[in-house]
């Protein structure tokens, strides 16, 4: 018999006591269970949630062209409500969506926040743990499978049947080479749901597919973990219960532990500007800049002489355009680059603590991959930025296009007391919020990911040479 | 009882157990007490840095008089939300809210469901404290630590020996029990309790903390060292048993019942409140002034004889359409209100089913953390815009300048004021856990094997 064969022969066995055993079938059973029951209560809110929000998108649509004729200037500070989508992915892992508020309000001369999360502010449950179906497969499907087979090889050594097949002509490293795809083809089954979920997102929305599979493969690199490193505790520990308790220790330590730890971590070492610190040091440099709506203020009297010679006018009355309008449009432009400065601050240095944390996935792969999948999802902080900088580009470009029209069809002449027709509004650039191609994760995603592939490898090396160990000891 | 510690000495496995929880639960409220002072900190400097700008304004209005409109449309002030007393211990919200709610003279609810607590990618990892080590640490110890107690007689084969040997197996597993408790209670109590005590925290939260952890242990134990003395099958089949009854109790339910709680009593978000207030302000800029003032007048009726707003624009207009749009959109603070008063219920309930979340809920209200605790920080708000208002309208209903002693004599916001709350039906729920684990024990240790 070629090794192959015998390996697949060991695999298939190994997996028939699995599927046969009582306690493994109801251990199995327990976690496609917790697996559907979390899909369906995670699409059940995201339901909900995204048809709230469908409805305040409609009702800031029609609020934005049921508007009355009016100044521009007035829809600037009448504003407009930005809402983010995070698409049926999101259903799978929430990410830090339940952190993170998903509208945002646009208006002239500031750059708002997202409003609070819900769930943070309103005594949910969720400090105790997440579930969603992602960390249903990254954290409770691995302890099911280490309950399961923690006595796959330290049992059959107890009983005396290891020393029987390794005389029988099985070599150490085809025995837990299959034992340990075994328990990765027991953990698959189990996350069936899972992949389903994930089919039927890739079928349905085929610009999501590549993100489908990412997390699909996320599924599978942490399961096979789970494998290794439930085969090598087994094989390594001297009884059953040493095995079962190194590895809940072990597990533990990585899944409720070490990402809190890391996150607390990160976040004391790399300290971020906190949103009053943001909002003050805006205030400062808008100080700095003088105010818009004041054109006797020092730079916008330097701009004021720039323009009349552009125009090649000597008087502001006698400029083809609207001057307040002009003034409103540089305005806008260095407040919202003064701004920009200050909330990327803070938004960089939460990405530095991420990336920190994320840096820990060399030493915890389950990290890695819990950052990857969050990643894939479109619910990772990156992706929460990358919407914000969608709603201030859509902000910027609505405000300067209002300005637009303050500084050509508004005559200079009683400005305030003027109104424009309402058809202008509909005309005003609103963009989307699109999830951005996954492209533009990938760098970050090949680096979060190259730890799990190190360790894989590491896991199965380190299998071969348990194998060889048993061998020996046998 | 010398004899049963010297046996527990002897085991390797167990003295590495309890070690690892010690640190841990150290840890735990080292980076609690950081967490704490870092907010702290952060709360003092944006504070402080308010408390300048002001004092710029006031040095400036000592040479000219100030626009008293512009000056509380662009004034900010800080209102301090230090962490509670106990946050150190149960970190809860603290993390996720602001630690000042920064305020002006506009529409309150325009501003007070805004913003962010710290990264959001750190809160989504969850809370790292003492209060989840007891939670979801303490019992998993208590499953390492009692799933050989009966089987490891069996598999060395001393039980007949026991058997035979014991007068009275109850006396001799209850004093065994008793004994490997200490592994239990000792790594992670007795850090928190050097904790308690270095922190100076109060006699009524130092006991509720032990209190509650003790009854919440007692349960577990009991739990477990009846399971270990009545199932069959090897200290691994009892040890992998109780490991999905703790993975179920004591994360996944509660996870679960989380979910469904946002199902059954699901919360009105504040940013629904924010887009109704924002609304009303924008339609006030829309309809005739008077009748904004009208609506003003019923709660200021002391500036009803105050000239009427014939121009465009005037400031008093401007506050007054922002004070009615938190008038008007006062029926949804009580609907939001209802609602966390009915999602409280809600987790008191799950807590009669679920000890872990009773633990949780009791934790919540001695550390002042949850619904009350951002109850706390909105009271404050409003409690120093009313006072800010009041003291600012006579500026702009009388059309005054506003001067430097007016500056200094301006409101100073006062922080939220945290308290410790005691849950009675948390208390009960960890009693009847524990009764019950204690009384399931005492039943199943009457036999040897």
């Amino acid at each position: 018999m070629s090794a192959l064969r015998r390996t697949a022969s060991i695999a298939s066995n190994e997996l028939r006591r699995l599927l046969r055993e009582r306690l493994a079938r109801t251990l199995g059973l327990l976690g496609a269970s917790l697996l559907l029951l979390s899909l369906g209560l995670g699409t059940a809110r995201e339901a909900q949630t995204a048809e709230r929000q469908a409805d305040y998108a409609a009702r800031a649509d029609r609020d934005w062209h049921t508007q009355p004729d009016r100044h521009p200037h007035r829809v600037v500070h009448a504003g407009d409500f930005v809402f983010k989508a995070p698409g049926p992915l999101a259903r799978i892992d929430w990410g830090i969506e339940s952190q993170v508020g998903r509208s945002v309000f646009l208006e002239g001369h500031r750059q708002n926040t997202a409003n609070f999360s819900d769930a943070a502010l309103s005594g949910g449950l969720l400090r105790l743990g997440d579930l969603s179906p992602s960390l249903v497969v990254q954290q409770w499907l691995p302890l099911l499978m280490l309950l399961a087979g923690a006595a796959s090889l330290a049992g059959e050594r107890q009983s005396g049947v290891l020393a029987t097949s390794l005389i029988g002509g099985a070599r150490g490293t085809e025995l837990l080479v299959g034992k340990a795809s075994a328990l990765w083809a027991f953990g698959l089954l189990m996350a069936v749901p899972a992949f389903l979920a994930l089919l039927w997102v890739a079928a349905t929305q085929p610009s999501l597919a590549a993100r489908a599979a990412g997390l699909g493969a996320s599924f599978a690199a942490v399961l096979g973990l789970a494998a290794l490193g439930t085969v090598l505790v087994s094989s390594l520990a001297r009884s059953v219960l040493g095995a079962l308790l190194a590895g809940v220790v072990a597990w533990f330590a990585l899944v409720a532990v070490a990402p809190r730890a890391v996150a607390s971590w990160a976040e004391l070492t790399l300290p971020a500007p906190t949103q009053a610190e943001v909002e003050q040091r805006i205030a400062a440099a808008l100080t700095r800049i003088g105010d818009a709506h004041d054109p006797d203020s020092a730079h916008f009297a330097a701009f004021r002489q720039r323009v009349l010679e552009d125009y090649g006018v000597s008087r502001v009355e006698d400029l083809p355009v609207n001057f307040g309008g002009l003034v409103m449009l540089e305005g806008e432009r260095l407040t919202t680059a003064a701004i920009a400065t200050e909330v990327d601050r803070q938004r960089d240095a939460w990405q530095a603590q991420v990336d920190r944390a994320t840096a820990f996935g060399w030493a915890l792969p389950t990290l890695a991959i819990r950052y990857a999948a969050q990643a894939f999802a479109g619910t990772d902080l990156a992706h929460h930025r990358d919407f914000l900088d969608q709603a201030e580009r859509r902000r910027f470009a609505t405000v300067q296009a209002l300005n637009e029209l303050h500084a050509t069809r508004i005559a200079a002449l009683n400005d305030r007391e003027q109104k424009l027709d309402a058809s202008h509004w509909a005309e005003i650039p609103r963009a989307d919020i699109a999830l951005p191609a996954l492209r533009s994760a990938a760098p970050a995603l090949a680096a979060t990911l190259a730890p799990v592939g190190v360790w894989l490898l590491l896991g199965l090396l380190a299998l071969a040479w348990v194998g060889r160990g048993l061998e020996r000891r046998a | 009882m010398s004899m049963e510690l010297r046996l527990l000495l002897r085991s390797p496995l167990l003295i590495a157990a309890a070690l690892a929880a010690a640190l841990v639960t150290t840890l735990a409220l080292l980076a609690g007490v950081a967490q704490v002072r870092h907010v702290e900190s952060a709360m003092h400097d944006a504070v402080a840095v308010d408390a300048r700008a002001l004092d710029d304004a006031r040095a400036k209005a000592e040479a000219t008089p100030l626009d008293a409109g512009m000056f509380g449309y662009g004034t900010m002030f800080s209102v301090p939300h230090p962490p509670a007393s106990g946050a150190w211990f149960n970190l809860g919200d603290t993390l996720a809210q602001p630690a000042v709610q920064r305020l002006r003279l506009l529409g309150l609810q325009g501003q007070v469901h805004d913003g962010t607590g710290g990264n959001p990618a750190a809160r989504a990892a969850g809370t790292f404290d003492a209060a989840f080590v007891v939670a979801v640490l303490l019992p998993l110890l208590a499953v390492a630590v009692f799933a050989p107690l009966a089987a490891e007689e069996r598999e060395a084969r001393r039980d007949g020996l026991l058997a035979a040997l014991v007068a009275s197996p109850r006396a001799f597993w209850l004093k065994r029990v008793g004994v490997r408790s200490l592994v239990v209670l000792v790594p992670v109590l007795g850090p928190i309790l050097v904790a308690l005590l270095a922190m100076d925290a109060s006699t009524a939260f130092s006991l509720g903390v032990m209190g509650g952890a003790t009854l919440y242990a007692l349960g577990w134990i009991g739990l477990c060292a009846t399971f270990a003395l009545r199932l069959r099958g090897g200290s691994d089949a009892v040890a992998a048993r109780l490991v999905a009854v703790w993975a179920l109790a004591a994360l996944v339910l509660p996870a679960l019942g989380g979910l469904v709680l946002d199902r059954m009593a699901p919360a009105v978000p504040g940013s629904a409140i924010a887009l109704a207030h924002r609304d009303a302000v924008n339609s006030a800029w829309d309809r005739p002034k008077a009748e904004t003032f009208e609506a003003f007048f019923v709660h200021h009726p002391e500036w009803r004889g105050t000239p009427p707003v014939t121009g465009r624009f005037h400031w008093k207009w401007y506050f007054a359409f922002h004070a009615v749009a938190d008038w008007r959109v006062e029926p949804l603070l009580i609907d939001a209100r209802a609602a966390k008063r009915d999602r409280q219920r809600a987790r008191d309930a799950l807590g009669w089913l679920l000890p872990t979340v009773a633990l949780q809920n009791l934790f919540d209200g001695l550390s002042d953390q949850g619904i009350e605790g951002d109850a706390a920080r909105q009271r404050a708000a409003r409690r120093f815009h009313d006072e800010l208002r009041v003291a600012f309208y006579p500026f702009v209903f009388e059309e005054r300048l506003i001067g430097a002693a007016d500056i200094a004599a301006l409101p100073t916001p006062q922080p939220s004021v945290r308290g410790l709350r005691h849950r009675p039906a948390a208390w009960g729920a960890l009693a009847v856990f524990a009764l019950l684990g204690l009384g399931a024990l005492w039943h199943g240790a009457r036999r040897v094997g």
